[in-house]
């Protein structure tokens, strides 16, 4: 088995799924300049709804096929997540709006906390595994496996992403987005509902996140409460690493920072002469962040964010 | 001609690919008091950036009194001499009057970590003289009895006062004013020229950014006009006033 | 209430006679009238005020937000168990080991500080958890190939704090008097928490914490004031750094143990909250923060057996309602009380609206220089 290609598969799907939650922390920031926290658990409880639906629908119709539940799952978890960060954003930032920037950051951090402990108290303390519902078909590329879930992540990543794509480029919401972004007064004074874009694309954010939630579940196999915050931590460096504000720049980013990771993790031994090791892993988002933001602030596709924040 | 204090030699600025400043040189004498004029957006403000070290050169030369101060940065300037008030007041808004005022001895004091947590004689005698002396300054701009208040809730025209008592605390030798008087009546823009005399009187010079051709007019030895970045004109205010590249750059952009 | 402030306001020696002796006699009241468990509170408490004035110096002080604090706290008390205790056979005296634990982690507090000076506010925030997570990351990892940290076993043994033959870790006895170990520990805390409210309130009220006031009011003004602002701010790293270094010192002696399980990001919140709690920047608020955050989950036990006692059995683990209510304490916070309990008289007004123009303008600024 070649190990370079097998890891640059694996970091390619795991990278897609960074890049989805990347785009809700990148929208966010593209309009209002916060750090949404709380993104990574959102991602979270789209996968805990998720799970404890197909659960249910497992306990109460068993012969139902194991896509099928899986959807239905997914379908719940997004009007959720949906419904969550909806609820989020209007109450705990949208007061702050004028406030000192330390002081919703602070406030994403506390409702971050508060899902966190939410899930915990719900769901436990443990482990929550992913039923195994879903087909396990398994081909070879260029010696190296491929499952049919790692088809499916990827591609649905890559429709998600052009429909976003779309939706920002070619509707009147995206229109709306695009110059809220550029300054929140203009697009106000030229008729724009400021308030109904910004909830909005926390909503649209949070849909997607849901379905990353979903994925990395269904890839790894079981969902935590604290599953967010490392997931949220690494795709918002995948946001930094493309350029925060900047939607392609996430999708570059999440690939990106997957295939460093999944290559760094399978080489580190070696460039190390075994003195790190794979559990490292976990390090590397966090090296490219800080050298992101120290060599070149504003990532890779972005253009002006510099010292911004 | 007395030796020259400032002397700029063909500074640039470009941002991306828009010039805001092109090869602009001036020299500003030991004890005058200069003025910069020109429309707005003619780049007098970012000339002052450049020159305070807050916006890095594209081209160009500065030196103050002799030695080079480009490439430094803003506090290596103020250290060498050169301080500056901003067009939008930048105070310390939650810190007192008086302790504004405080913080520009930064650059004229030593006391570090050791100093201040010792509290040796050394360091009380240091804090003294820095409270003696902002208090003194409070006093030379006409705020004496209101170092104590929090410097927002100082009206406009002390907020423009209390900066310059600021910037005098760093002992400039060149003090830059970037449009002092900006939103003030006619007798509060009286008091600051009588101030501004009377800096000159201390030995300060001045380099003031003005949009009030009469004040600029009637207390300037020397005016240079910026246009769209670049100098059109230099020399006493009656000479500029009837250059006719001054004449149509006002007239172009702006109405009589 | 006000009245019985200037009550003792007016008569400061008095109330500093009856301070000095309600915190000289603090451990016997609360050790005989809640147990012996409640000193142990207390000294946490101290070491938890130690951290909060620590960070204070860097989040209150200089406007710098650090989520990766408690990094240093870990330095400090790792420093301390590689230089006492078994695990090197290295058994140092404690006065020797917590100054160098102290200079280590403000050697790191530079060390960090010093790629990230560019970054402002939130970046910043992100950056530094990201130190925070890499170095619990190593503690947790650097027990192979060269076992340096034990890994999530974390080290014990560690030596107890020992002063003239007598170890804090078993009673002292004077006469009929039996001292427990708590009792020392809180009197050794004190000292040294005493130590570090006299110079941070020395440092606040110097030329250096005028500049560090200054470069959280305005960065641009201070640096046009003269002011070094990146040796401004790594001094400010340094200087939390080294009060999170030495708490950590003091928390491995206590302890007798560590592990990186002590070392979390939500450690580095946790104290985070105690100073936006109390008041950002405010000496007294912090000492309150640090105060609450720390005796509400302890009497937060009681809803255990509150819930035994009414419901049969427990439903909801206290425990886990711990960091549920400081997530909901730091939004409300945020939301109704941005200042803090105790507010300091810079920040009542900061938390109100700010000049956005002047901020744009700021921004602008960055990017030209950039």
């Amino acid at each position: 088995m070649d190990i370079f290609t097998q890891q640059l598969i694996n970091g390619l799907v795991v990278g897609s799924i960074y890049a989805l939650v990347a785009l809700g922390y990148t929208m966010v920031y593209g309009i209002l300049e916060l750090i949404n926290f709380a993104h990574g658990e959102v991602t979270m409880i789209g996968a805990m709804v998720a799970l404890s639906v197909i659960g249910i629908l497992m306990g109460t119709a068993p012969d139902l096929p194991g896509l099928m539940v899986v959807v239905a799952g997914l379908l719940l978890a997004i009007p959720a997540c949906m419904a969550l960060a909806f609820t989020i954003e209007k109450i705990a930032y949208r007061p702050l709006r004028k406030a000192p920037r330390l002081a919703p950051l602070i406030t994403a951090i506390g409702v971050s906390i508060i899902l966190q402990n939410l899930a915990m108290l719900v769901w436990g303390r443990q482990y929550v595994s992913f039923p195994a519902v879903l087909p396990r078909g398994q081909h070879e590329i260029l010696g190296a496996h491929i499952t049919d879930l790692q088809i499916v992540i990827v591609v649905l990543s890559l429709l998600t992403m052009a429909g976003l794509w779309l939706l920002v480029e070619r509707t009147r919401l995206g229109r709306a987005m695009r110059a809220t972004a550029q300054s929140r007064e203009v697009a106000e004074l030229m008729g724009v509902n400021v308030d109904r874009v910004i909830s909005a694309t926390f909503v649209i954010g949070a849909a997607i996140a849901a379905l990353a939630g979903v994925m990395v579940s269904a890839y790894y196999g079981l969902a935590h409460y604290y599953m967010g915050f490392m997931l949220g931590l690494k795709a918002f460096s995948a946001a930094v690493l493309g350029g925060i504000g900047n939607i392609a720049g996430a999708m570059l980013g999440g690939l990106l920072l997957g295939v460093i990771e999944a290559l760094g993790a399978g080489y580190i031994g070696d460039l190390t002469g075994g003195f790190l090791g794979s559990h490292y892993q976990d390090v590397f988002a966090f090296f490219v962040l800080i050298l992101v933001l120290v060599f070149r602030p504003s990532g890779l596709l972005g253009e002006r964010v510099a010292n911004r924040a | 001609m007395a030796a020259q204090l400032l002397r700029v030699v063909g500074v640039s600025k470009r941002f991306g690919g828009l010039s805001a400043l092109d090869d602009v040189s001036l020299s500003v004498a030991q004890g005058e008091i200069y003025g910069l004029i020109g429309p707005n957006g003619a780049g007098k403000t970012t000339l002052f950036n450049c020159l305070t070290g807050l916006y890095s050169l594209s081209a160009g030369e500065i030196h103050l009194g002799g030695a080079a101060i480009h490439g430094h940065k803003p506090h290596q300037i103020v250290a060498a001499g050169f301080a500056r008030t901003f067009q939008n007041i930048r105070l310390f808004a939650n810190m007192t009057v008086l302790e504004n005022v405080m913080v520009g001895r930064h650059a004229r004091t030593r006391a570090g970590v050791l100093g201040a947590v010792l509290r040796c004689a050394r360091t009380r005698g240091e804090e003294r003289a820095i409270h003696d002396r902002s208090r003194e300054l409070l006093d030379y701009v006409g705020l004496k009895h209101k170092g104590r208040g929090l410097a927002c809730h100082l009206s406009y025209g002390d907020q423009r006062r209390l900066e310059i008592a600021r910037a005098l605390a760093t002992d400039p030798q060149l003090l830059a004013l970037d449009e002092p008087v900006a939103g003030m009546n006619p007798s509060e823009r009286r008091e600051m020229g009588a101030l501004f005399l009377k800096l000159r009187e201390g030995g300060v010079t001045l380099l003031l950014i003005e949009h009030d051709v009469k004040l600029v007019m009637g207390l300037c030895d020397r005016v240079a006009v910026l246009d769209y970045g670049r100098k059109i004109a230099e020399g006493t205010p009656e000479n500029v006033r009837q250059d006719p590249a001054v004449i149509a750059a006002y007239l172009g952009s702006e109405a009589p | 209430m006000p009245t019985g402030l200037d009550f003792f306001r007016e008569r400061p020696r008095l109330a500093f006679v009856l301070l000095a002796g309600l915190l000289l006699l603090l451990p016997f009241l609360v050790g005989g009238g809640l147990g012996n468990a409640w000193v142990r509170v207390l000294d946490f408490i101290l070491l938890y005020v130690l951290l909060a004035l620590g960070l204070n110096i860097v989040v209150g002080y200089a406007g710098l937000l650090d989520l990766g604090y408690i990094a240093f706290y870990a330095l400090g008390a790792y420093l301390y168990a590689w230089l006492a205790s078994p695990h090197f056979g290295l058994h140092l005296p404690f006065w020797m080991v917590l100054p160098l634990g102290a200079a280590l982690a403000g050697l790191f507090g530079v060390l960090l500080g010093a790629p990230t000076l560019r970054l402002r506010g939130d970046y910043l925030a992100i950056v530094t958890l990201g130190f925070g997570e890499i170095i619990r990351i190593f503690m947790n990892n650097l027990n192979a190939p060269f076992n340096l940290t034990n890994g999530p076993q974390g080290m014990n043994l560690i030596d107890p704090v020992s002063v003239a033959g007598q170890s804090f870790s078993s009673p002292l006895r004077i006469g009929e008097l039996v001292i427990p170990s708590t009792y020392l520990y809180y009197y050794l805390f004190l000292a040294m928490t005493l130590l570090v409210i006299l110079v941070a309130m020395r440092l606040q009220d110097s030329r250096i914490g005028r500049a560090w006031a200054a470069l959280r009011e305005d960065e641009v003004a201070a640096a046009a004031m003269g002011i070094n602002t990146r040796n401004v701010k790594l001094l400010a790293f340094a200087m939390g750094a080294t009060f999170g270094g030495l708490a950590g010192g003091l928390f491995a002696a206590f302890q007798g143990f560590i592990s990186p399980e002590s070392f979390t990001l939500w450690e580095s919140i946790l104290v985070l909250c105690m100073i936006v709690l109390g008041g950002m920047g405010n000496i007294p608020g912090v000492i309150l923060g640090a105060i609450l955050l720390t005796a509400i989950p302890e009497a937060l036990r009681y809803i255990g057996d509150l819930q035994r006692a009414v419901l049969g059995h427990v439903v909801v683990d206290p425990a886990d309602l711990r960091m549920l209510l400081f997530g909901v304490a730091l939004v409300a916070m945020m939301l109704f009380r941005p200042a803090g309990l105790l507010p300091s008289r810079q920040r009542k007004r900061e938390f109100g609206a700010q000049d956005a123009v002047a901020e744009q303008e700021q921004a602008d600024l960055y990017d030209a220089r950039a």
